[in-house]
């Protein structure tokens, strides 16, 4: 009882940590900004954070690794079915040509999500280490074609992290864990109205930052049936910033999974609330997520928002890992639903 | 009724999962009533809702509703410059007209106007420099060199306006949006940046359909040409012209470009002025027959 009343409080004080906070204007709808390594990751959203993974994955919640044994090298490339359409869009961000991504949004002016990335992490038991070479998220749509709004999110990212997740004293159930991650950032991000970009009433133009966060986390348990767990991860939460122009804010993930007796207990599903105080929609800030092992070379990742749903799998055959999800989302800008976009994502790595 | 077993045995299942956990849902229940009270965020005011609710019918094609949600706005608040630039786009949409194709808008004017500059004098001049010299009186060659200029004009303008190529010819209902859409941004004094751009660029857009409707005469499509009627027509244009580049330099926040659009501008008006005192100088009959200068450029009038 004590322990769960703790559990509250921190709760209530990290939600007041970014109640007042500020956000650069972005899409609530969208997860252009998830910190995925696979199809997993990329179909559950932010449910990752409560849902220990599969072992072809590295646990976006670090503290779920307390206890782990492995010793396990991954190489991963994700690309998406809009990667022809975004990827000039990493040399613009590094050579900070605002002019020819406004351009290149202009061509595609219906909503637009992508995701890619290349990825690699080594875990050794409770720990691990990755390397994200690269990441493209992009989510970008242009409404009103006469007086035209264009809504960005471009970002292109390089990232080194480090997690691990301990025990807490001697209580098995109750585990910590931290991420510490040092991120390249280029980013394009800004809601505009194109025609006062051009009289030079606005200038808009790519932001490079280099962030360190420090995302703690912590997950119990209780002994009962279902397997139960509450898990707590703070993310975002910025250590240091080279550029302090993008505001961001720090956001509380908290979940309650559970893996249920029936089906062998290879279900496990999670109830997900992000703290996102830019999405008004007090419901859109939950999700449901699972995942489905058939065994360790194979599972089902699924998850269900408010007007979003998505549907992966993932295999592994010798070395190679591969998987395929797609997700279908609604675009929200402003209150206003501007259009459905479905992404699919292809997965191919090597895992040993 | 036979009951499926196995089914109702995983639903009984699931629900003593759930009873077992009741104890821990009811703290969740407490930590994300907090959470929801501690991180309600900021409820979007509703108008900033209609604003988007009005440019998602446009883009969606739906201009009469966000002319209605707009119009209405404006009766509740007439000082609404927001809603007064989406209304105007709604009426500009239903015309077809649209401003995402013309990102590079402002190179393309500077780049049409010197060009049209370049090619008078290396082409159409030598045109104009031919027949002059064939002239057989000085009243003859006063004429020419007035017409010269009213072709040096015209030429600009077409150049100007080729920038809207794209735009189709307007129909009288379009025609009728469009200067609707006009003239709600007209009477707003304080737009800036990018409103008062696009303003202008409606503008232009009107003038490219005016030239063949309003300054039929500066066409020179009949062989006959009356030069008073000319001479107004011009006067006209001028003044369209001219608030269409006012428009274009009061957007505009850099200082070589506001530069480059006076001197431009100046250019212009020089243009017009030495057409009007071309023609107001001449001592001929009010009706002239151009047909030879048609001619010579290729086209083709109507008698």
């Amino acid at each position: 009882m004590k322990l769960q009343f703790i559990f509250v409080i921190v709760a209530i004080f990290i939600s007041a940590v970014n109640a007042n906070a500020q956000l650069s204007p972005t899409f609530k709808n969208v997860n252009y900004d998830d910190q995925y390594m696979g199809v997993e990751g990329f179909i559950l959203g932010r449910t990752c954070y409560s849902l220990r993974a599969t072992r072809l994955n590295l646990n976006c919640n670090p503290a779920f690794m307390a206890g782990e044994v492995e010793n396990k090298l991954n190489f991963n490339l994700n690309l998406d079915n809009n990667v022809t359409e975004v990827s000039g869009y990493i040399n613009e961000l590094q050579d900070h040509e605002s002019e020819s991504i406004i351009n290149r949004i202009l061509d595609n002016p219906k909503p637009l999500v992508a995701y890619d990335l290349a990825t690699s992490w080594w875990q050794y038991d409770w720990w691990a280490v990755a390397v994200t070479p690269a990441r493209l998220a992009v989510a970008s749509a242009v409404t009103n074609p006469a007086y035209p709004i264009v809504s960005s999110h471009v970002s292109f990212q390089r990232e080194v992290s480090m997690r691990g997740g301990v025990f807490v004293a001697e209580d098995l159930n109750f585990k910590i864990g931290a991420n510490l991650r040092y991120v390249q950032n280029n980013q394009f991000r800004d809601e505009f109205a194109l025609l006062d970009v051009i009289s030079g009433t606005r200038k808009i133009n790519v932001v490079e930052n280099n962030i360190v966060y420090f995302e703690p986390a912590m997950t119990y348990s209780w002994h009962s049936a279902w397997e139960s767990h509450v898990s707590l991860v703070l993310t975002h939460l910025r250590l240091y910033e080279s550029d302090r122009s993008v505001p961001d804010v720090a956001r509380p993930e908290i979940g309650y999974s559970t893996s249920p007796e029936y089906l062998n207990k290879k279900l496990r599903t999670s109830i997900h609330y992000t703290a996102r105080p830019d999405v008004t929609r007090i419901g859109d800030r939950f999700r449901f997520g699972g995942i489905y092992e058939f065994s360790d070379l194979l599972s089902f990742s699924f998850s269900l928002a408010g007007d979003e749903y998505g549907l992966g799998v993932t295999g592994r055959y010798d070395s190679v890992v591969l998987g395929l999800g797609t997700k279908s989302e609604l675009f929200n800008l402003n209150g206003s639903d501007v259009g459905r976009v479905t992404t699919t994502l292809f997965q191919a790595g090597l895992t040993f | 009724m036979r009951s499926n077993i196995r089914g109702s045995g995983t639903a009984i299942a699931h629900l003593q999962g759930m009873m077992t956990s009741r104890r821990y849902t009811r703290i969740l229940a407490i930590v994300f009533t907090a959470l929801s009270i501690g991180c309600s965020g900021e409820l979007q005011a509703p108008i900033e809702s209609e604003y988007d609710q009005a440019n998602q019918q446009i883009s969606e094609g739906n201009f009469n509703t966000a002319i209605a949600i707009m119009s209405q706005r404006l009766e509740d608040d007439p000082s609404d410059r927001v809603a007064r630039l989406i209304l105007a786009s709604a009426f500009a949409a239903r015309a077809g007209v649209f401003m995402n194709q013309y990102y590079d808008i402002g190179q393309q004017i500077a780049a049409k106007i010197k060009g049209a500059e370049v090619y008078w004098a290396t082409h159409s001049k030598l045109i104009f420099n031919r027949i002059e010299e064939n002239a057989k009186s000085s009243e003859q060659k006063s004429l020419l060199a007035a017409f010269e200029s009213v072709y040096k004009i015209i030429y600009q303008i077409n150049e100007l306006i080729g920038i809207f190529s794209i735009i189709p010819t307007l129909s009288p209902a379009d025609h009728r949006d469009l200067q609707q859409a006009v003239s709600i941004l007209i009477v707003e004094p304080n737009y800036m940046g990018g409103a008062i751009l696009y303003r202008g660029l409606l503008r232009l857009a009107l003038l490219k359909n005016d030239l063949r409707t309003k300054y039929e005469m500066l066409g020179m499509a009949n062989c006959e040409v009356n030069l008073s009627v000319l001479a107004n027509q011009l006067y006209s244009l001028q003044k369209d012209v001219t608030g269409v580049m006012s428009d274009f330099i009061s957007s505009s926040v850099k200082e070589n470009k506001q530069s480059a659009l006076f001197r431009t501008t100046a250019q212009i008006n020089k243009n017009f002025d030495s057409a009007r005192g071309a023609l107001n100088s001449l001592s001929v009959a009010n009706t002239i027959d151009v047909s030879i200068l048609t001619v010579q450029f290729g086209g083709k009038c109507k008698k």
